[in-house]
């Protein structure tokens, strides 16, 4: 077993390498580039010795017309001076006359059989003189009299020139192979460098620097793409991480006060008070204590529970006049306290809804204007129905929300700064959209010059609808009336 | 006249041994006999076994759930007065619950005083006070038909809402009424809320009874609020 791993190790490593992406794109890219090479040469190769054919056998083709020519006719007779007197002068070409027979006549050449037409030759031996293995091209007629007649010639260009082709191809061979193989490995690394940087900012991301974005490079190509939406699921994790982070830290920061305090006061009880009212009342403020903290688990709860939608069975018609006065009649004392105005303009229209829920949005934006606006300021709640849609609008002319924080007070347990002394738990806005929400509705804030101004806008349903089932009673008339 | 006696016999069904254990506890000082049931069957079969005063209802039980009993009840004819406990976020198990037939529900976690004072509540609903036309606390005259109230003859002008609470303090004399209870009787609101709107409400109606408003309608630590006849003495708190 020890013996092995070494070898087994260097198997492994060939598999790595041959799996790797690397490996598979440079072997294709020499692999492409070498096909196509070889099939350009394949091609004007091929068309070289095609077009060098045809010289030979045009030169042929002329030499034998003018042979013939020369000779009147085709007869050994008549032909026999012309050739004799064409070999004497060391021709470029090579003349055959044979008789009926096969007995050569005149020429220089030895016998053929007499066969006419176009003829490759390549017989050492049938050529008298000369380079031994030259191939020759001919053609030969066989002539009135039974006589043969042929001329041909060095057909040798065309081999070399096979052999040519051959010698370029190898080495061009060669050459697409080293470049391929170059190519691959920067193609290769150009796109496995784009991988890598990916790879990289995965890898930092984590290790918790949860900011890390993959960067671009500027070329809009696929990898781009890809790095755009990539970091766009980035944003959208690390936003969520964010508010999930900022969730928890919100939830044991808002535990925390209440418990506490509510440690400090037992403590301090089981040091300080001697008798049984004294406990009593420690305890009583304890328990006060505690459902403070309790009461936030529950709002996170409920909203959870809204968020995730009820059953829509508890939807009854809800007139918004009557929940608008059923709001304005309970915090209109609390509100005169602080000399505040609660001004409730005309509202109409009526929605499908939980009468319970409902009451509970109106109020929270009742109760956030009271809360967060000085003495002295003026809140009205307005409303009316524009086509199928019934807006209800609370204003007030506080100091308002910055706009850039608009959005940002719906999310749970955002506090702005200024209003952290306020009593409150940060999830009351993001109750009021998430009931919006749930009743097909919206709710948007802005600008009340000077002020807030909240607009929830909700589908209304025609009274006509309303009136067989009759209308809900206020909710203000609970089961105990 | 608190409606609650030693013959008072109450049927918890509930899952949970120390909700239970506390309940009754908590109960056995307001004189409430509470036997338990600690499954949904159980649960049903004791309750139609034998007449309750008052039966509360675990939502969630093993065997069979709260809604299921409170519906087998009805179904059954049982006219038992029935508080729902629900949980924190129940949303509709609050409304199934109501529509199921019960009385009262009430939100884990809960103050075992706040269930003594809603039980108190309940059979004083189911009581003789039921169908008188006036009620009458410390010299105070509320006229339930004409809803007009007065003191020592003298008419105090008070808002519908006003005339709404004041008759929850004097159909529940020397009950302590929480801030909840208020909130649910007098307006339908069972949400949290961050303003003290309780707080002026009974103090707009302390100062509208007179200079002894205060001694009247008392302000309990933690608790909630107890209307209190000074010239019929003082129970003790809690």
């Amino acid at each position: 077993m020890a013996a092995f791993p070494p070898a087994r190790g260097r198997a492994a490593a060939i598999a790595r390498v041959v799996s790797s992406l690397s490996f598979r794109i440079v072997i294709l890219f020499a692999g492409f580039l070498m096909l196509s090479g070889m099939l350009v040469i394949l091609l004007s190769g091929l068309h070289s010795q095609r077009s060098l054919q045809g010289q030979i056998r045009h030169a042929v083709t002329a030499e034998r017309a003018e042979v013939l020519s020369a000779a009147g006719r085709q007869d050994i007779g008549h032909m026999l001076p012309v050739i004799r007197n064409l070999v004497r002068n060391e021709p470029a070409f090579f003349y055959l006359l044979q008789d009926a027979s096969g007995a050569i006549l005149a020429g220089n050449m030895l016998h053929l059989r007499p066969v006419s037409g176009g003829r490759w030759l390549s017989w050492a031996h049938r050529l008298p003189f000369g380079a031994n293995d030259i191939p020759v091209y001919g053609e030969g007629v066989v002539l009135a009299d039974g006589g043969y007649f042929f001329v041909g010639i060095d057909a040798s260009p065309l081999r070399r020139l096979r052999h040519d082709i051959r010698a370029i191809m190898i080495w061009s061979l060669c050459g697409f192979c080293v470049l391929g193989i170059g190519g691959g490995l920067i193609l290769s690394a150009v796109i496995l460098r784009r991988i890598e940087t990916i790879s990289v900012t995965a890898r930092r991301i984590m290790s918790g620097d949860i900011s890390q974005r993959i960067p671009y490079q500027g070329t809009d190509d696929e990898f781009d793409h890809l790095a755009h939406s990539l970091n766009a699921m980035l944003e959208q994790n690390e936003r969520l991480i964010a508010s999930l982070r900022q969730v928890s830290n919100d939830i044991a920061h808002d535990m925390r006060r209440p418990l506490s305090h509510l440690r400090q006061r037992l403590e301090t009880a089981s040091l300080a008070e001697h008798t049984s009212d004294g406990f009593r009342a420690a305890i009583d403020d304890a328990v006060v204590e505690l459902d403070l903290a309790l009461e936030i688990f529950s709002s996170l709860l409920r909203l959870s529970r809204i968020e995730g939608g009820i059953a829509t069975d508890t939807m009854v018609p809800v007139a918004l006049d009557t929940l608008t006065a059923q709001v304005a009649e309970l915090y209109r004392p609390a509100a005169e306290d602080r000399h505040q105005a609660l001004i409730v303009g005309p509202v109409s229209g009526t929605v499908d809804g939980d009468p319970v829920l409902l009451m509970q949005m109106l109020s929270n934006l009742v109760e956030n204007a009271i809360n967060h606006t000085p003495n002295g300021s003026r809140i009205t709640i307005d409303g009316g129905v524009d086509g199928d849609r019934v807006t209800l609008v609370v204003a007030d002319n506080g100091a308002g929300i910055p706009a850039d924080s608009r959005e940002r007070v719906f999310h749970r347990f955002v506090r702005l700064d200024r209003s952290r002394s306020v009593p409150g738990s940060g999830l009351g806005l993001s109750l009021v959209r998430a009931i919006a929400r749930l009743h097909g509705g919206t709710i948007t804030l802005s600008d009340n010059r000077p002020g807030l101004r909240c607009t929830v806008v909700l589908p209304h349903i025609a009274l006509s609808e309303t009136l067989p089932g009759g209308m809900r009673n206020p909710p203000g008339n609970s089961q105990e009336a | 006249m608190t409606g609650i006696g030693a013959t008072t016999r109450l049927l918890l069904v509930e899952d949970d041994p120390d909700t239970a254990a506390y309940v009754r506890d908590g109960l056995a000082h307001e004189g409430i006999a509470v036997t338990i049931a600690d499954n949904g069957t159980d649960g049903l079969s004791m309750a139609l076994g034998r007449e309750w005063d008052v039966i509360v209802l675990d939502r969630m039980l093993p065997g069979m759930d709260g809604l299921s009993i409170l519906t087998r009840l009805r179904e059954a004819g049982s006219r038992a007065p029935i508080i729902f406990l629900t949980t924190m976020d129940g949303v509709s198990s609050r409304v199934g619950g109501l529509r199921g037939g019960a009385d009262d529900y009430l939100v884990k976690p809960f103050a075992v005083r706040e269930l003594a004072a809603r039980i108190a509540v309940l059979l004083r609903r189911v009581g003789p006070m039921r169908h008188v036309t006036a009620l009458r606390v410390a010299g105070i005259v509320l006229d339930l038909l004409r809803r007009e109230v007065t003191r020592d003859g003298e008419k105090i002008l008070l808002q519908p809402q006003e005339v709404k609470i004041l008759e929850y303090f004097m159909r529940n004399p020397e009950t302590i009424l929480s801030r909840q209870m208020l909130l649910h009787y007098a307006w339908n609101v069972d949400f949290p809320v961050r303003t003290n709107i309780v707080e002026t409400h009974i103090s707009r109606l302390r100062d509208k009874l007179g200079h002894d408003g205060r001694q009247l309608i008392q302000t309990i630590r933690g608790a909630g609020y107890v209307m209190r006849d000074s010239d019929l003495g003082s129970i003790p708190t809690g």
